[in-house]
C-alpha cells in the first residue's frame, strides 16, 4: 500500500514539473534581456572615413579600422548585470556597442552634427521634405521621429519644427 | 476509510512537501553573485526604527552609506533600493514599509522618473520576488509585468524557475533556507576606483516628459507621505552617466515646488560635496565607491538634519546596541580584500 502511495505522489510531483516545464523559457534571473535582433540584412549602412559601418557588424572590427576616436570612449555597466554598453566619439558620429554572446556588436550610429550626412544626403538641419523626398513616403511616426526600417536596421530623423535634429541608426 | 483519508492524504502533501524544496533548491540565491537580487528581502529582517528611509536605483543603494549617516548625524537610515528601481516599485515599497515602520523621511531618487516602464523580467524579479506577500507586493507586480510574465510565476516562483537545474552550484544547496546579508542597511559596498577619463557626450532625445503614470505614481508617493505626516525628499544622486537632462531636471523641480518639497539635484553640488570622479566612482562616473558614498552621505545627512532637525540618537542604548554591530561590520567588508 505504501509503496503505491509513493508511487502516484512522484507521479502527481513529475506531472506538475512538466506542466510547469512547457510554462515558460529556460532564461534564468541571471540573464539580462538582450535586444531582439532581425538576423536579415540592411540597405541601410553608413560610411565613416572608408569604412562601412553596419548595424549588429562586428564593432571591434570597426573600430581596429576607425582607430582611436578623437573624442575619446566610454563605457557603461548596466544595473547588476555584466552587459556593457560601449560608445566610440569620432568626430561627428557617436558609434554605441553593446555585447551580444560575448562579441561586441554596432548597436547605434548617431550623427552628432551637421558637418555629416547619411548616403541618401540627408543632414541634421535639413527640412522635414527632404528626408522624405531620399527615403520615401513610407515612414512610421513616433514620438516626433520618422522612422524607415530595412532589415535589422532604423533609421530615425527626429524632426522638430520641420527641421531635422537628429539621425541616429539603430538595431531594429 | 481511514486508510483511504490517510491515503489521500499523502498523495497530495507529498507532492506538495517536494515541489517545496525542488522550489527552495531552484530559486536564485544572489548569495555572491548579482547580490543587487538579495537586497529587498534582507529589510524584513532588520531592526525597524529607521528615521530615514531610502527609495531608488542604483544611484541609491551604491551611492549613499547609512553608516556614515549614523557616525557623522546619529540618523538611522534604511536603503530600500534595487536595481533599476521602477517608479511605481518605490511606491509599493513604501507601501510595504509602512505596515512595518513610519520614518520621518522618504528619500527618493528621480532617474527612475525617466523610464517609463519596465526593462525586463530579470529587474523586475530583483524587486519584486524578495518582497513579502501583501496586498502591495501583487500591485507592484500589477503595474511591473512585461508581456511575457504572468502572476502565476511569481507565486510560484519554481514554474518561473524549474528549468535552473543545470545552473545549479553549491551556492543554492547552502543558501537553500536562508541567504546571508549582502548590504549594510541597503547599501552595497563597492570599493574598485575606475575614474572618468571621457565626459559622455549627450545624445537628443525625441521626448524629454516623464510620463504620465510616472507622474501619476510621485503623485501617490507624495500623497501617502503627505497622510503619514512623513517629509519627501527628491535627489538626484551625482553622475557623469546617464546624462539628466535639464529638461528633466526643470519637470522635478516644478514638481517639487509646487508640492513644497525638497529637491536635492548632487550633480551641480559634486564639487562642493567633496566628490572627485578621478576617485570616488568605481565605474566611470556612474556611480560612487565606497569614498564618494561617504562624502555624498554627509552631505545628505546634514540636509536633513538642517530641514528637518532629526534627532541624534548616537547616545540612545536601543539604538546604538543595533547600530554598533552594523558599523563592526561595515570597516570589516571596507578592510577586506
Amino acid at each position: 500500500m505504501k509503496k503505491k502511495i509513493y508511487v502516484i505522489a512522484c507521479m502527481l510531483t513529475a506531472g506538475i514539473m512538466m506542466t510547469s516545464c512547457g510554462n515558460s523559457g529556460s532564461q534564468t534571473s541571471e540573464q539580462q534581456n538582450t535586444t531582439t535582433v532581425a538576423s536579415e540584412s540592411s540597405n541601410f549602412a553608413y560610411t565613416l572615413s572608408g569604412v562601412e559601418l553596419k548595424i549588429d557588424g562586428d564593432l571591434t572590427e570597426y573600430t581596429s579600422k576607425l582607430g582611436e576616436p578623437k573624442g575619446g570612449y566610454y563605457e557603461a555597466k548596466s544595473c547588476a548585470f555584466d552587459g556593457m554598453d560601449k560608445f566610440y566619439y569620432y568626430d561627428s558620429v557617436t558609434l554605441q556597442g553593446y555585447q551580444k554572446d560575448g562579441k561586441d556588436k554596432l548597436y547605434s550610429i548617431t550623427l552628432m552634427d551637421d558637418a555629416v550626412k547619411t548616403k541618401e544626403g540627408v543632414r541634421i538641419g535639413d527640412k522635414k521634405d527632404k528626408v522624405v523626398s531620399a527615403y520615401g513616403s513610407t515612414y512610421t511616426e513616433k514620438d516626433g521621429q520618422l522612422q524607415y526600417q530595412s532589415g535589422n536596421t532604423i533609421i530615425s530623423f527626429l524632426i522638430k519644427d520641420d527641421v531635422v535634429e537628429s539621425i541616429v541608426y539603430s538595431l531594429a | 476509510m481511514k486508510k483511504k483519508v490517510c491515503v489521500g492524504f499523502a498523495v497530495v502533501l507529498i507532492p506538495i512537501v517536494c515541489l517545496y524544496f525542488l522550489q527552495c533548491l531552484l530559486v536564485p540565491k544572489y548569495a555572491t553573485d548579482i547580490k543587487e537580487g538579495a537586497m529587498i528581502q534582507e529589510y524584513y529582517s532588520s531592526d525597524k526604527k529607521h528615521d530615514v528611509l531610502i527609495l531608488g536605483d542604483c544611484e541609491v543603494y551604491e551611492n549613499i552609506s547609512p553608516v556614515t549617516m549614523w557616525e557623522n548625524y546619529g540618523i538611522s537610515c534604511y536603503i530600500r533600493g534595487s536595481a533599476e528601481q521602477l517608479i511605481w516599485q518605490s511606491y509599493y515599497l513604501l507601501e510595504d514599509t509602512l505596515r512595518y515602520e513610519k520614518p520621518e523621511v522618504v528619500v527618493l531618487n528621480v532617474l527612475a522618473m525617466s523610464q517609463g516602464e519596465a526593462k525586463s523580467e530579470a529587474y523586475n524579479r530583483m524587486t519584486l520576488d524578495g518582497m513579502k506577500w501583501s496586498k502591495s507586493k501583487i500591485e507592484s507586480i500589477k503595474a511591473s509585468m512585461t508581456d511575457k510574465e504572468d502572476m502565476l510565476s511569481y507565486i510560484f516562483p519554481l514554474l518561473r524557475y524549474h528549468s535552473r537545474w543545470s545552473e545549479l552550484t553549491m551556492d543554492d544547496v547552502k543558501y537553500m533556507y536562508k541567504t546571508p546579508s549582502v548590504t549594510t542597511n541597503g547599501y552595497l559596498m563597492q570599493k574598485g576606483v575606475r575614474p572618468v577619463t571621457t565626459i559622455p557626450k549627450v545624445m537628443p532625445l525625441p521626448d524629454y516628459s516623464f510620463s504620465e503614470k510616472n507622474f501619476e505614481y510621485l503623485d501617490k508617493i507624495c500623497s501617502l507621505c503627505n497622510n503619514n505626516g512623513i517629509k519627501l525628499v527628491l535627489m538626484k544622486a551625482p553622475s557623469v552617466y546617464p546624462h539628466w537632462y535639464d529638461e528633466w531636471d526643470s519637470q522635478i523641480k516644478d514638481y517639487a515646488d509646487k508640492n513644497n518639497i525638497l529637491y536635492l539635484n548632487t550633480i551641480n553640488e559634486a564639487e562642493n560635496i567633496g566628490i572627485d570622479y578621478s576617485q570616488d566612482t568605481f565605474d566611470y562616473g556612474q556611480h560612487l565607491n565606497v569614498n564618494g558614498a561617504e562624502k555624498l552621505s554627509k552631505y545628505l545627512g546634514k540636509q536633513l538634519v538642517d530641514n528637518y532637525g532629526l534627532k541624534d540618537h548616537r547616545n540612545e542604548e536601543e539604538y546604538t546596541r543595533v547600530w554598533n554591530p552594523l558599523v563592526d561590520k561595515y570597516y570589516q567588508e571596507k578592510q577586506d580584500e
